[in-house]
C-alpha cells in the first residue's frame, strides 16, 4: 500500500465518517448524557464529540431536549411550528394537486 | 425524547397528519442544526421551513437505503450550504488549533459527498456501494469501541479522521505517551477496517488496492 493509498483511505474514511455520522450516538444516549446517566468514559466521549468536534447533529438533539424543558422556548417555537405546518400543508396540497 | 417511527408510505401519500407528526418530531432538531450555521433566528426559521418544503417535494423519491433522519438532515445540510453560497460566504473547514467553529467540518461539501440523500441521483454507481459498505463497516467498528468501553480510542480516531488532527497534537490532547502510540491506534484501526472490508467485499471489487491481501 502506497502513501497515496493511505491518504486516499483517510480521506474516504473521513468523508464517510462525517456523512454517515458514524460516531453520533442514538438520541437516547444524548438524553442519558444530558441527565448525567452515562459512564465516565462515555460522558468524556460525548463532551469531546459535542464540544470539540462540535457535531451539529448531536448538538441539535441536545438543544431539542433542552428546549423542550423550557416553557418560554416552547411558546416562541409554538408560533413558529404553526407557521411551519401551514406552509408544509400548503406544499403538500400543491404537490398532491388537492 | 421519544423517537417516533414514521411511515414513508403515509408521507408519500401526502397525509397531512403524518407530516404533522414528522414535523413535530424533527422541527426543533432541524432548526437547531440550521441555527448553528446562520446568524439570526429568522434566517434559521426560513431555512428550516425550506427544509420541510424540500422534504415534501423529495419524499416521492425516498431511497430506503437511507433513514428519514439522514433524508431530512441531508436536505438541511444542502440548504445551509446553499445559504452560504447565496450570500457568498466561504465554507472553510477549520484547522486544528485555530479558533474557528469546528462544526464547519461537518458541512464539508467535497465532490464525493455533495449530494444529499434522495435529493439527487445518489448511490447510482460503485462509489455509492463503496460508501454504503464503508459506512456499515465504520458503524460496526464504532459500536465495538462503545461496547468495549474504548472511548479514548474513539476520541483519538474522531480527532484524526474527522477533525484532521495530527498525531503529535492528538498525543498531547489525549495525554498519550507519544505520537507513535497514536500512529499505532490509527494503524490498528485501519487494519481492523481492512479486515471488515474483506469480509464485506469478498471479490475485492469495491475497494481495489486499498484492501488487497498483503497490501501492507
Amino acid at each position: 500500500m502506497t502513501q497515496h493509498d493511505d491518504e486516499l483511505l483517510a480521506f474516504t474514511v473521513a468523508t464517510v465518517w462525517r456523512e454517515e455520522r458514524v460516531s453520533c450516538p442514538h438520541p437516547d444516549i444524548v438524553q442519558a448524557y444530558e441527565s448525567g446517566a452515562l459512564s465516565p468514559g462515555a460522558m468524556e466521549f460525548m463532551e469531546f464529540h459535542l464540544r470539540e468536534s462540535e457535531c451539529p447533529y448531536c448538538d441539535s438533539v441536545l438543544q431539542d431536549l433542552q428546549s423542550r424543558q423550557k416553557d418560554a422556548d416552547e411558546a416562541r417555537m409554538g408560533d413558529f411550528k404553526d407557521r411551519l405546518m401551514h406552509s408544509t400543508v400548503s406544499e403538500i396540497r400543491r404537490v398532491s394537486g388537492a | 425524547m421519544a423517537v417516533e417511527v414514521h411511515s414513508i408510505e403515509r408521507l408519500q401519500a401526502m397525509e397531512e397528519q403524518a407530516w404533522g407528526e414528522l414535523q413535530e418530531d424533527y422541527y426543533r432538531r432541524v432548526y437547531f442544526f440550521v441555527n448553528r450555521y446562520v446568524t439570526d433566528h429568522q434566517t434559521a426559521e426560513d431555512v428550516t421551513q425550506d427544509v420541510f418544503l424540500g422534504a415534501v417535494r423529495g419524499i416521492a423519491n425516498f431511497d430506503n437505503a437511507y433513514t428519514l433522519d439522514q433524508f431530512l438532515f441531508g436536505i438541511a445540510k444542502n440548504r445551509v450550504i446553499d445559504h452560504y453560497r447565496k450570500h457568498k460566504m466561504p465554507l472553510i473547514s477549520p484547522q486544528r488549533g485555530d479558533k474557528s467553529d469546528a462544526s464547519m467540518v461537518w458541512l464539508d461539501n467535497m465532490p464525493v459527498d455533495s449530494t444529499a440523500p434522495m435529493e439527487g441521483a445518489v448511490d447510482k454507481e460503485n462509489a455509492g456501494r463503496r460508501r454504503t459498505v464503508l459506512g456499515k463497516i465504520l458503524k460496526e467498528f464504532v459500536a465495538e469501541l462503545w461496547d468495549e468501553g474504548e472511548f479514548t480510542k474513539l476520541q483519538v480516531l474522531e480527532y484524526l479522521f474527522v477533525l484532521g488532527g495530527r498525531n503529535k497534537d492528538a498525543a498531547m490532547r489525549f495525554g498519550i505517551a507519544d505520537e507513535k502510540a497514536i500512529a499505532g491506534i490509527k494503524f490498528r484501526a485501519i487494519e481492523k477496517l481492512r479486515g471488515k472490508a474483506r469480509q464485506n467485499d469478498p471479490n475485492h471489487s469495491l475497494f481495489g488496492g486499498l484492501w488487497e491481501p498483503g497490501s501492507r
